[in-house]
């Protein structure tokens, strides 16, 4: 694909967020990004109605100040965000936190894989697809 | 006079009987009985009964020549008469004790 | 010849027919058995002559006795014997008439039977002795009598105690099982702590069991009871509430239930149960109670209480610990095996250049997995303490404190002041850990280019305080004494929504890159706090400071003869 798409990122670790970053520019060159460090600092961009409307949202869980849940919480109840395919990219592996984050919206549950060359994978698959949000509450 | 039958009597002056008996004999116990139930007839008072146990008083045959057991005695009115027995045959005893029966 | 007259000789006549007839009627008598016996003078004596039919009723009177009767000679010889006696015996009467009485008493018994017959042959006596006849034993009260001088034998008339020994075994063993019924009773009271009384409502009569003295520190019996008496040892306090129910429980059917304090005669206090009912005895009217020393139930109830509380909390830790440290402590190993698969790709691409950052990277991680675990480590250790709590004063672990940072406090050039501290009971490795830990953020998160102040101060928290807005969420120990001890610093705080959010372990308000540290500081601060029965709480603006308010009680127990303590419902 060649139309520019904007990814938001939300994650306090620098690495991890270096490498999605890397990762999908493999994929996309073209990707812009937006990224915060923390709950309180994502919300607060992605509220920002000036600030440009990303077709993905990427979110770590566990993360300073505001969680991860609490804004995918948010975003679905904002009327601008609610229909932005959000993912989960974090580092849990509990089975019973993708049940519930799926439950509460989220498109699907990412675990971070520790091998880079799976982020791609994971990346291209996830941008590649055109995602159906018709089954929100 | 509380019981009307036409053995009802009437007696004049006092009358001393004595019975002589022997312990628990079904005799002496008759004679007892039969004695007992005359005497009840008429006013308290007028009958003077002894009853005697030979037994126990063997030194009543010193007046007499011979006491039988049962027998009764009537000392007064005079003369003494004795009835032997156990006093079943009214008949013969009542006339015998001078008691008047009115018709 | 006499001179008789006529009339003379006519009575004589009628004299001797009347005498005549009656001599006939007694022939006549005679013959028809209507006459028993007759009384006639023979040789001078009076003597009694009885005829066929008059000992029959003697003799049917003998026979039918449910009594046993016999006629011995003199030598003890039977010469006849009622037919209940040959019943008792199971002998028929011709084998017993002709033998000798001695032989039908039980050898034991022979000798004193012999002399109460002694006795007898010049009066009468009466004994119990036992007869042996066919083997059997047969208990049996006698009588004898001697009959002379009219017959030379002895009666004797006999009564079976069969029976009467058998009730007399049933009472004795029922005594004793009831005097072991007894005991046994006694004893349970003492082993359950239960003591028991009476009261009989008409007269007022009260009874205590041996183990109601004693429950009450008394002897057994020491004292007469009465209702005043045991008001004496029961509580100022719960006087009233026992007086009511207790002037009521006749009238009531259901029974009472009460559980008041009372202070024995040797000063101890004690909590008891007590339960009374009315009863209906045979007309007489009571009731009956029963008191049980609950103090150690309710000791132990309360403990248990307390135990279960600070079980479920350290449940709750521990979930939480758990699920958050195999996340965090997941995190370097995961960035080493990413950095190295990593190099593993640039190293095939590329010549080796410049790869130092990535090994750089993969070195910082697992340093950050060795910190992780000791402080792990660390966190896990005041989680199963069995550390004394000694005597310490606040001022010299502060000031030992402040010695560690020496280095640290030149260097942000920061100012600290300390007020007088309290003395507690505390556990003095865990408080250092504390002060440690709150010093370290109090350095860390200070304002760039603005010399660091910290104030350490302290007070005393008034009792009404511990259920305060701030406070009543910690539950605190309503009997103990706190101290309120106030760290406040004029760092970069944090905003006030996330105050309680800090406390959570490996919790960050900041990412790694811009402030050091597991993010487990806190979070055993509030692990010591809360083994020491206390509690810690922040407040912080953004960009002007924080002040962590730290509670600690002076002592670990509550001192009795200080604190009143409210009556403990069971």
């Amino acid at each position: 694909m060649t139309e520019n798409i904007t990814i938001f990122i939300a994650d306090d670790d620098e690495d991890d967020k270096q490498l999605f970053i890397d990762s999908a520019r493999e994929v996309n060159e073209r990707i812009h990004f937006v990224t915060a460090s923390d709950g309180q600092e994502a919300l607060r961009l992605l509220k920002e109605e000036q600030n440009v409307r990303p077709d993905y949202i990427f979110l770590d869980l566990r993360m300073p100040r505001f969680s991860g849940k609490q804004c995918l919480e948010e975003i679905r109840k904002d009327k601008r965000l609610h229909d932005i395919p959000v993912f989960i990219y974090t580092t849990s592996t509990d089975e019973r936190d993708s049940a519930e984050l799926r439950q509460l919206g989220a498109v699907h549950f990412i675990s971070k894989p520790a091998d880079s060359g799976d982020v791609y994978y994971i990346l291209s698959v996830v941008l590649e697809t055109k995602w159906d949000l018709s089954y929100e509450t | 006079m509380e019981n009307k039958s036409n053995l009802d009597f009437d007696i004049s002056g006092k009358v001393s009987l004595q019975l002589y008996i022997t312990g628990m004999s079904e005799n002496s116990q008759r004679a007892i009985r039969n004695i007992t139930r005359l005497c009840d007839r008429y006013p308290k008072g007028r009958v003077d009964l002894e009853i005697i146990d030979i037994y126990k008083n063997p030194s009543v045959a010193e007046h007499q020549k011979i006491i039988f057991s049962p027998s009764l005695v009537r000392q007064f009115p005079l003369p003494r008469r004795t009835f032997i027995g156990d006093l079943s045959d009214v008949e013969k005893v009542i006339p015998g004790l001078g008691i008047i029966l009115k018709e | 010849m006499d001179t008789a007259t006529p009339e003379d000789l006519l009575s004589e006549i009628d004299g001797l027919k009347l005498r005549l007839s009656e001599a006939q009627e007694a022939l006549d008598a005679i013959k028809t058995g209507s006459v028993d016996a007759f009384a006639i003078r023979k040789d001078g004596k009076p003597e009694v002559f009885t005829l066929q039919s008059l000992d029959y009723a003697y003799r049917i009177l003998i026979e039918k006795f449910s009594e046993g009767a016999l006629n011995l000679t003199l030598d003890g010889l039977i010469i006849y014997n009622n037919g209940y006696f040959s019943k008792l015996i199971d002998t028929p009467n011709e084998k017993v008439t002709g033998s000798y009485i001695f032989d039908l008493i039980s050898r034991d018994c022979r000798e004193k039977f012999q002399e109460q017959f002694a006795l007898a042959l010049h009066g009468c006596s009466k004994t119990e002795t036992i007869l042996s006849v066919n083997n059997k034993e047969i208990p049996v009260y006698v009588s004898l009598t001697s009959l002379q001088p009219q017959l030379a034998t002895v009666g004797m008339i006999v009564t079976d105690l069969s029976e009467k020994k058998q009730n007399e075994h049933l009472i004795i063993n029922y005594r004793n099982h009831l005097q072991i019924q007894n005991k046994i009773f006694n004893l349970a009271e003492e082993i359950a702590d239960i003591g028991s009384y009476q009261r009989n409502l008409e007269t007022g009569e009260l009874t205590y069991s041996d183990n109601l003295f004693r429950m009450l520190g008394c002897q057994p019996q020491e004292f007469v009871p009465s209702m005043e008496k045991y008001l004496g040892f029961v509580d100022p306090d719960d006087k009233d509430r026992l007086r009511q129910p207790v002037s009521e429980a006749p009238d009531k059917t259901a029974p009472f239930q009460l559980t008041y304090r009372i202070v024995t005669k040797d000063g101890k206090i004690k909590h008891f149960r007590n339960t009374e009912r009315a009863i209906d005895e045979r007309g007489r009217k009571m009731t009956i109670g029963t008191i049980q020393d609950v103090t150690s139930h309710v000791a132990h109830t309360e403990t248990l209480r307390n135990k279960n509380i600070e079980l479920e909390n350290l449940n709750k830790s521990l979930d939480q610990f758990a699920a958050i440290a195999s996340h965090d402590l997941q995190e370097p190993l995961r960035k080493i095996r990413t950095f190295t698969s990593l190099l593993k790709q640039r190293l095939k691409e590329a010549p080796p250049n410049g790869n130092t950052e990535l090994l750089d990277k993969i070195k910082g991680s697992s340093e950050r997995m060795s910190l992780l675990i000791r402080d792990v480590l660390h966190f896990s250790r005041v989680l199963h303490m069995e550390d004394m709590f000694v005597e310490i004063d606040l001022n010299q672990v502060l000031n030992n404190t402040l010695k560690d940072f020496d280095l640290l406090i030149l260097e942000k050039n920061a100012s600290v002041s300390i007020d007088n501290l309290p003395v507690i009971e505390a556990i003095p490795l865990q408080i250092n850990q504390l002060f440690n830990n709150l010093f370290a953020n109090a350095l860390k998160f200070t304002k760039k280019g603005i010399p660091a102040s910290l104030r350490v101060s302290s007070r005393i928290l008034q009792p009404e305080e511990t259920g305060n807005e701030f406070n009543s969420r910690f539950n605190l120990n309503r009997a103990l004494c706190y101290s309120e001890i106030r760290f406040a610093d004029n760092g970069i705080g944090f905003e006030q929504q996330f105050a309680e959010q800090i406390f959570s372990i490996f919790e960050r308000l900041n990412n790694r890159e811009q402030y050091s540290g597991t993010g487990i500081g806190l979070a055993l601060c509030q692990k010591i706090v809360e083994h020491h029965q206390g509690a810690i709480r922040a407040e912080g603006r953004v960009n002007e400071g924080a002040v962590f308010y730290v509670l600690l009680p002076l002592t670990q127990a509550a001192q009795i003869n200080q604190i009143k303590r409210k009556n403990i419902t069971v």
